[in-house]
């Protein structure tokens, strides 16, 4: 484990993206912590930009006094606080993420060790399959199958599951040819070990770089595809991730108001997110992964 | 004035943030016409050294210091357009032909013009005949300049790499292990050729090879390097009549050689240093049995001994500056040979292994067109040979012979097409998986690659284990523990070795595990396919003297699979020579080495590399290269070669006689 730390602390890259990545994983759970009001508690003033104190002032045309609460990151077009939402739909983000990620990956993984190692016309019926899911046009299925299924989490995960083991079935089956080739293989034969011994001992361990690296470029994927599949509103709205925070700002007019502090957050936790995760998985595959042939 | 002149040469690469010191103040001279050889073990530096000279080594990886004078003009500190100039004009590079060193789209007449055009002013007209001549130099069918590398054979494509590098008529040319990668009659053809070159045009060149063998048949000085050091400098003559200093004289002393009498050398222990933090001292001292503290304490300076003979060690006047074979030197590394030829071993008649007539051809994947008739390559085309208890049975041929094949059918690697095997007089090759299994207990085998013969992600306590998880002996307790530990000390490793990583050991040393794993079930026959083809001289003769030292003790049974006549000769009890899938010659060691009768063994025989220069070497190889079939002539396989082919080899496939008591041989016209 200390070696594994060694090796990867050289990548300053990766150093970074794992540090973002922390701090929003840590953030996202502590979402009720950092929380500044309930989720369902409203403030009378819509649309407001951020503020970070509580204050009142007076209504310019009536007669009242108008109470501002402090709004980190301002409210929407009810009134909701957006800070603490924000973290909240982090939550449902990053559970999409992981929880799909996870599927796909070991989907994935099973369908390439078993198809690379055992080769053939098993190999030939997976990865004709795999080919065939490949070449379909994605978003649009994607979004016809969701649309099908009914709006809500489910039937996004569903969809982004289904087109997308295909990938890490294909790297790691080519990965598995490759170290099929190697000597240590061919001895554990000759010692007499069994396929399972094989493929537990000494194949499966030297494709795990590939898999885990490609269990974190997936979360950055699904991430994406979630937030793409929600802004185009087959989201559910009673859950809503950053994906949705996205649609609602757009269809609840954030762009025309120019409240930018509805839309920019999530956008850009999005995308570190999405960046973080990119770094670490390339660190792991640049450093990690077995390359093809030495010297 | 010397041509070449280099002065304190440093190398040194940047790995993360640490410095490895590749080549560490290096100095020689060149003169015109002259021939130097530069020799040491992987890893010292001697190809950083001549990347160095090209100034190839990338500014990111790392820089080079010191001073190269080439005519007296410095090449470090002439800018780099002035010095593209100067490369390959002057100084051209010969690199080790495997496929990758000529471009595979490009036809090998395009390539050669290239690089004449990019150093000579000359039309393309002109730049075309002049490639014509130079294959004609390097004796390849002109005709051919419009064939791709895949249409040559690797004797013709590293001809074609060193017409390139005498495609601008350079002073000097380096050759960087140009013969490595290719079987021993095509060796001793481009040495040859290597030799006439330097002769006809006084060309001089820096040859680099691992095998000091070769550089003293094709130069007229050598240098011995260590650690990215020079320890000594001679001419050749010098250097093999009279090693000076100690990692010289180890060195050729791990030499196997036919042509001397029959030992097996105890190799020089430990490997060398890190070059990150090189030992203080002589680099040396580790390894040496000589060492004194001043060796720990000051690095020994490159000293004038003789005129023209540099060596660097503090204790040249205490360990004498006898020959190499000295009793002293055995007395301190108890280089005690295992004497083979008077070994008191009872050859018993009961067979381990009998192979009755096996067959095993690999279908090609291309036809010859698309209706074209399915091709076999015939890897073993009808063999039988008994090996018997507590022998060392050699089987020795060049790439592409089925000699491996033949080690991999024996364990059930690969299936057999027909024939059959038997262990101990009971049918191996036609018995359930189950079965093999409890057979694979007896027999076991040792792999050529070490780089990749060990899993990466486990460590070397779990490879020994490995075995004994798999026969279900493996128990938690200390048992098994002990008994990983005693593998270990029996291999000699260290016991600090079962915690470490592939990663973490040198070639030797993995080879040592691969050993260990092979004979952690006390199997009865091990097949030693090239178990130390890929190994440096001296870590090669540790492994071999370890290897038949583990055989006596355990009294096993071995199937040696190699190419290097050298390695068989010493070792091996009898030997089977092979030949596009049959055996050609079978009979004792001392026997096909020194009353071989067929005219292919006579042949290998002649172009093993003596370790002695010797002019004649090589003047009996006719040219021309062993063929590689897919599908072997008709008659006797070996008649399109043979200098004495009548009309009757042409139709007649000559069977395995009994020429003599034991000595068998596939040849009708002897």
């Amino acid at each position: 484990m200390f070696k594994w730390w060694a090796k990867y602390r050289k990548s300053k890259v990766g150093v970074a993206g794992l540090i973002v990545f922390v701090l929003i994983t840590l953030a996202v759970i502590l979402a009720p912590v950092l929380a500044t009001t309930d989720l369902e508690e409203t403030s009378v003033v819509n649309f407001e930009p951020p503020t970070f104190s509580h204050h009142t002032h007076d209504h310019p045309y009536r007669d009242e006094i108008v109470e501002h609460g402090t709004h980190l990151l301002g409210t929407n077009a009810v009134g909701e606080d957006l800070w603490s939402r924000i973290w909240h739909a982090g939550r449902i983000s990053l559970l999409i993420g992981v929880v799909a990620s996870v599927i796909i990956t070991s989907t994935g993984t099973i369908v390439g060790l078993v198809a690379g190692y055992f080769g053939g016309i098993v190999d030939e019926i997976l990865i004709r399959f795999v080919d065939m899911m490949m070449v379909l046009p994605r978003l649009p299925m994607m979004i016809l199958m969701a649309a099908f299924l009914g709006p809500g989490i489910p039937s996004i995960m569903f969809v982004i599951i289904v087109f997308g083991w295909t990938a890490p079935a294909r790297s790691i089956r080519a990965q598995v040819l490759s170290v099929k080739q190697r000597t240590y293989v061919e001895k554990a034969r000759s010692i007499g070990g069994s396929k399972r011994h094989i493929i537990w001992n000494h194949i499966f361990p030297n494709v795990s770089g590939v898999a885990v690296a490609y269990l974190i470029l997936e979360i950055m994927r699904v991430i994406m595809l979630e937030a793409a599949l929600s802004f185009l509103g087959l989201g559910d709205p009673q859950t809503p991730s950053w994906g949705m925070m996205l649609f609602f700002a757009q269809s609840e007019g954030a762009f025309s108001m120019e409240a930018w502090w509805w839309f920019v957050p999530p956008g850009l936790l999005i995308a570190a997110l999405g960046a973080s995760c990119n770094f670490i998985g390339t660190t792991i595959n640049d450093r990690f992964v077995l390359k093809v042939k030495r010297g | 004035m010397s041509l070449l002149n280099v002065q304190d040469l440093k190398t040194y690469y940047l790995v993360d943030t640490a410095e490895v010191k590749a080549v560490d103040g290096v100095s020689f001279t060149l003169d015109k016409g002259e021939s130097i050889g530069i020799a040491g073990e992987s890893g010292c530096g001697k190809s950083t050294l001549a990347l160095s000279l090209m100034r190839l080594i990338d500014k990111r990886d790392g820089k080079i210091q010191g001073e190269i004078l080439l005519d007296d003009q410095p090449l470090i500190a002439m800018p780099m357009d002035e010095f593209r100039k100067v490369r390959w004009k002057r100084i051209s590079y010969v690199a080790q032909s495997a496929m990758g060193a000529l471009n595979p789209v490009h036809n090998i007449g395009s390539q050669i013009i290239e690089a004449i055009r990019l150093h000579v002013n000359c039309t393309k007209q002109e730049a075309f005949e002049r490639a014509a001549e130079l294959l004609r130099q390097v004796k390849v069918d002109p005709s051919r300049i419009k064939s791709f590398p895949h249409e040559l054979s690797g004797g013709m494509r590293q001809r074609v790499m060193i017409a390139m590098g005498l495609a601008c008529d350079p002073d000097i040319m380096i050759c960087d292990e140009i013969t490595t990668a290719l079987d021993v009659i095509t060796q001793v053809q481009v040495l040859g050729l290597l030799k006439s070159l330097q002769a006809s045009l006084n060309l001089s060149t820096i040859v680099i090879s691992h095998e000091l063998p070769i550089l003293g048949q094709v130069c007229n000085r050598i240098i011995i390097m260590y650690a990215g050091k020079i320890v000594e400098m001679a001419d050749t003559a010098e250097m093999f009549k009279e090693p000076k200093h100690p990692y010289t004289r180890f060195l050729l002393d791990s030499l196997m050689d036919i042509r001397l009498p029959r030992r097996i050398p105890e190799g020089i222990e430990g490997s060398p240093p890190n070059l990150i933090n090189p030992p203080i001292g002589c680099r040396f001292w580790l390894r040496c049995p000589y060492a004194q503290a001043i060796c720990q304490e000051k690095e020994p300076p490159l000293k004038e001994e003789a005129p023209k003979r540099y060596v660097a060690c503090h204790l040249l006047e205490s360990i004498g500056v006898s020959k190499k074979k000295e009793p002293s030197l055995v007395e301190v590394a108890p280089s005690q040979p295992l004497d083979v030829a008077t070994d008191s071993r009872k050859l018993t008649t009961d067979a381990v292994v009998t192979v009755s007539d096996i067959y095993k051809y690999f279908r090609v994947r291309a036809r010859r067109g698309l209706f074209g008739k399915r091709r076999y390559v015939h890897a073993v085309d009808g063999i039988n040979f008994e090996v018997n208890k507590g022998e060392t049975f050699g089987l020795v041929g060049e790439t592409g012979c089925g000699k491996t094949t033949v080690g991999r059918l024996l364990l059930g690697l690969e299936k057999l097409d027909r024939g059959a095997i038997y262990f101990k007089g009971s049918d191996i090759s036609h018995i359930k998986s189950s079965q093999m299994k409890d057979v694979r207990r007896h027999a076991q085998m040792i792999f050529q690659d070490p780089f990749s013969s060990l899993n990466p992600m486990k460590n070397i306590f779990w490879a020994i284990a490995e075995p004994l998880r798999v026969h279900g002996i493996y128990k938690d307790g200390s048992d098994t523990k002990d008994k990983i530990a005693e593998m270990l000390e029996t291999v000699g490793l260290q016991q600090d070795f079962q915690s470490k990583l592939p990663d973490e050991l040198s070639g030797g040393e993995k080879q040592r595990v691969g050993i260990a794993q092979a004979l952690a079930l006390d199997p009865e026959f091990i097949v030693c396919d090239e178990p130390v083809s890929m190994l440096d001289a001296s870590i090669k003769a540790g492994v071999v003297s370890l290897l038949m030292k583990l055989k006596q003790q355990n009294d096993l049974t071995y199937i040696f699979v190699t190419h290097e006549l050298g390695v068989a000769y010493a070792i091996c009890d009898r030997v089977a020579v092979m030949y596009a899938g049959k055996i050609v010659e079978l009979a004792s060691t001392e026997q096909i080495i020194k009353e071989a009768l067929h005219p292919y063994t006579q042949l290998l025989i002649a172009a093993s590399p003596p370790l002695y220069p010797d002019d004649t070497w090589g003047s009996t190889i006719p040219s021309g290269e062993v063929p590689f079939y897919i599908e072997p002539p008709d008659g006797c396989r070996f008649h399109p070669r043979c200098v004495n082919a009548k009309d009757a080899c042409k139709e007649e496939e000559p069977g395995l006689k009994e020429a003599a008591p034991g000595h068998f041989v596939a040849c009708d016209i002897i």
